[in-house]
């Protein structure tokens, strides 16, 4: 039963981090119907630009704070440089420009920072709270990671649901034509996904990398999980997002103590395989089946 | 009169066509990549990429010993080329770069090329071309055979014997044989060489056992970690890259899992580690107590003669000393030997002979014997066992020169012996 809980608790805040990139994804595929397979490039590149702040400065907190603006910066640059000169081709070359994005981000990220992986130091204790007498598989600081996924899915909800942004870019997203003889600046719309999406995946960037290593190509399994946590939430849903962003996490440290790693990526797949055969649409999206 | 000289203009035609058809005969019968002037020695190495962090380091130590060499006037009046090409890691990209020295760079011979799966895809090719395959950085078994690979050298004791002598270590290590152990492993032929190895030596009553992925270093082991701490494992053995070394201890510090690590001798550099845990403080402590097994000198024998030479090499040009620029040195100074000793009239034949019949002169500041004959390309044989104390030098355990070997990595029992390194040649030239 230890053990259980452990695992349990241990998968929760990989889970956390997958939620957010997930939502990066949910976030531009809303706005501009994109897979965005960039998303963890750009999540590294920020990384980097966090950790640089943080090295210059000491301060933690400032090198999220550059690392979210440099998300958002990054998340126009390609909107406006890669994606609005593709978006007159179909959907399957934006799709090969992200990745394309990918490439080049890697590239880039190894030119100035080298290709050898780097410690991201931690804001609070990364050591197991001790319960009871025992030491559990959950750290203060995975908790600050759960807690700071929780209040950013709370702002972004707040921001797509409560605020006239948020309106106009469901709108947009929803119908663009209506939209447009509504008076939303639907191109506007696309480059505050890209924007937001940037800075989420910058938040999750910068989380996940102190418990492991950042190097250019540190974060590509995330697109793995993410991607599956995404479409198994319906692409269109930030709740199916966060809630198989967790579900994978945690199916992920459970696979992999109970049998054996090697097992866990398959997981993923038949997930998505399953989630494609009996409900293609996705568990959380309202709208009818996707075409594929 | 006329007549006499078309005789004779014929005769010197004749006679100028011979020479021309012999020396394009002799140019025919040379191997490529060798000229009375120059050799060129070509490698596959990851220079970026996730696999590159201390890797990359090897080929540039070579190049600097070479450098050496080459100022020094060259092995048998020849100076040396060092073609080195970035594979990533990926098998597919080593098939592009091989094909690249032999087609391109017409290299004679290649020194060095890393990876198990990068040198499967291409070590058949390598073969069929008679291409010397001096010295490959991967210590899997299959490629300990002189049969099937007639020109491919290992260098390294394999991942195999690394694993028997592991276990005959712990077996009679009384604190060690007391305790409960468990395996973590690398998914793939790097795991699964070390397991055959560990099931040969009898060596299967694991309490845990986890693997990884290499992609998944990123996601840190609380998953495996918790595994093996919920099974009670006291002495955690470990093979894996070097990466993931560092990932395991962070993550086995953040959960208060403290048990004994033993550490493949390929996965625990120090000064790399000490980079990805953020500082050397954090990596000294997380690996004070470590055992590790090696098969060189120890790299903080600053009064041996081969470490306090390559060391100056290496500083002068600028490279950390470390295992990895240690490596590249040693690897370039023993296949410089080679080269020297196949003599002035170089042939990839005449190269590989002398690997067969004279690897025992070769001097190295390798700890354990070395096993090169026409029917067995063993290598290295053995290891010694250190632990690494709180400053994190790895202090050798057991009697002085003490050393775990197996004449043949796959059938032989390990043994324990002495052995020490002889002499290094004059100023460290071939």
């Amino acid at each position: 039963m230890d053990t259980f809980v452990n695992f349990f608790l241990g998968g929760f805040a990989n889970g956390a981090v997958i939620a957010l990139m997930a939502l990066a994804l949910v976030l531009v595929w809303r706005s501009s119907r994109v897979v965005n397979f960039a998303q963890v490039g750009q999540a590294m590149f920020t990384s980097f630009v966090g950790l640089t702040v943080v090295d210059l400065t000491g301060s933690w907190i400032l090198g999220l704070v550059i690392a979210i603006a440099a998300g958002a910066v990054l998340g126009l640059i390609i909107h406006f440089l890669v994606m609005r000169p593709v978006r007159r081709a179909d959907s399957s070359g934006a799709i090969i420009a992200t990745f394309g994005v990918l490439i080049a981000l890697q590239a880039l990220a190894a030119m100035i920072w080298g290709g050898d992986p780097r410690a991201y130091p931690t804001p609070v204790s990364y050591s197991g709270i001790t319960v009871f007498g025992r030491v559990i598989a959950i750290t203060p600081y995975d908790i600050f990671v759960i807690v700071a996924m929780v209040i950013l899915v709370l702002i972004l909800t707040i921001v797509l649901t409560r605020t006239k942004l948020g309106l106009s870019m469901r709108a947009s997203a929803f119908n663009p034509e209506v939209a447009r003889l509504s008076g939303v600046r639907v191109s506007r719309m696309l480059a505050a996904g890209w924007i937001i999406a940037g800075m989420v995946g910058a938040v999750a960037g910068v989380l996940v990398a102190p418990t492991a290593t950042l190097s250019p190509n540190s974060f590509d399994i995330f697109l793995v999980f993410a991607f599956t946590a995404a479409v198994i939430g319906g692409l269109d849903s930030l709740v199916g997002a966060v809630t198989f962003g967790i579900g994978t996490g945690l199916l992920l440290s459970l696979v992999t103590g109970y049998s054996d790693a090697s097992n866990a990526a398959l997981v993923a797949l038949i997930l998505l395989a399953l989630n494609l055969w009996f409900k293609p649409e996705g568990a959380f999206n309202h709208h009818k089946a996707r075409s594929v | 009169m006329i007549r006499t000289l078309v005789v004779r203009s014929l005769a010197v035609t004749t006679s100028v066509a011979v020479v021309a058809v012999g020396a394009a005969g002799a140019a025919q019968a040379a191997d490529p990549g060798v000229s009375k002037t120059e050799i060129v020695i070509g490698t596959t190495t990851p220079l970026t990429g996730p696999a590159s962090p201390g890797y990359k380091d090897v080929p540039a130590a070579a190049q600097v010993y070479f450098d050496y060499v080459n100022k020094s006037g060259g092995i048998n009046g020849r100076q040396i080329k060092f073609v080195v090409k970035d594979d990533k890691y990926s098998p597919a990209e080593t098939v592009t770069k091989t094909n690249e020295l032999i087609l391109i760079d017409k290299a004679f011979m290649l020194m060095g090329a890393l990876g198990t799966a990068n040198h499967l895809a291409v070590v058949d090719e390598i073969n069929k071309q008679g291409m010397p395959d001096v010295f490959i950085n991967t210590g899997a078994s299959v490629f300990d055979n002189a049969k099937k690979y007639p020109t491919t050298f290992p260098f390294f004791p394999s991942y195999q014997l690394e694993a028997k002598v592991m276990s005959y270590y712990i077996k009679n290590t009384p604190d060690l044989a007391s305790k409960k152990r468990c395996f973590m492993y690398q998914e793939g032929e790097f795991g699964e060489n070390a397991g055959a190895g560990f099931n040969a030596a009898g060596m299967t009553d694991w309490s845990a056992q986890a693997s990884y992925l290499p992609t998944q270093i990123a996601q840190g082991f609380g998953a495996q970690v918790t595994k093996m701490k919920a099974a009670g494992c006291q002495l955690v053995v470990f093979f894996g890259v070097t990466s993931a070394t560092a990932v395991l201890l962070k993550t086995a510090a953040a959960l208060q899992f403290k048990p004994t690590w033993m550490v493949t001798s390929v996965g625990s550099e120090p000064t790399v580690i000490a980079g990805i845990l953020g500082s050397s403080a954090t990596a000294k402590a997380a690996m004070d107590g470590m055992l590790a097994p090696s098969f060189l000198t120890p790299i903080t024998d600053v009064g041996n003669p081969y470490v306090s030479q390559m060391k100056t090499l290496v500083e002068a040009a600028g490279l950390q000393w470390n295992f990895y620029t240690y490596y590249g040195v040693t690897l370039a100074y023993v296949t410089s030997q080679a080269i020297k000793a196949a003599g002035p009239n170089l042939t990839r034949k005449g190269l590989i002979n002398a690997l067969q019949t004279q690897s025992r002169n070769f001097k190295s500041p390798a700890s354990v014997p070395m096993n090169i004959t026409a029917t067995s390309h063993q290598g290295l044989t053995g290891y010694w066992i250190g632990r690494y104390d709180s400053a994190g030098t790895l202090v050798r355990l057991g009697k002085p020169n003490e050393v775990y070997i197996a004449g043949n990595a796959l059938s032989s029992k390990v043994k324990v012996g002495t052995f020490r390194p002889p002499a290094p040649t004059r100023k460290l030239l071939p």
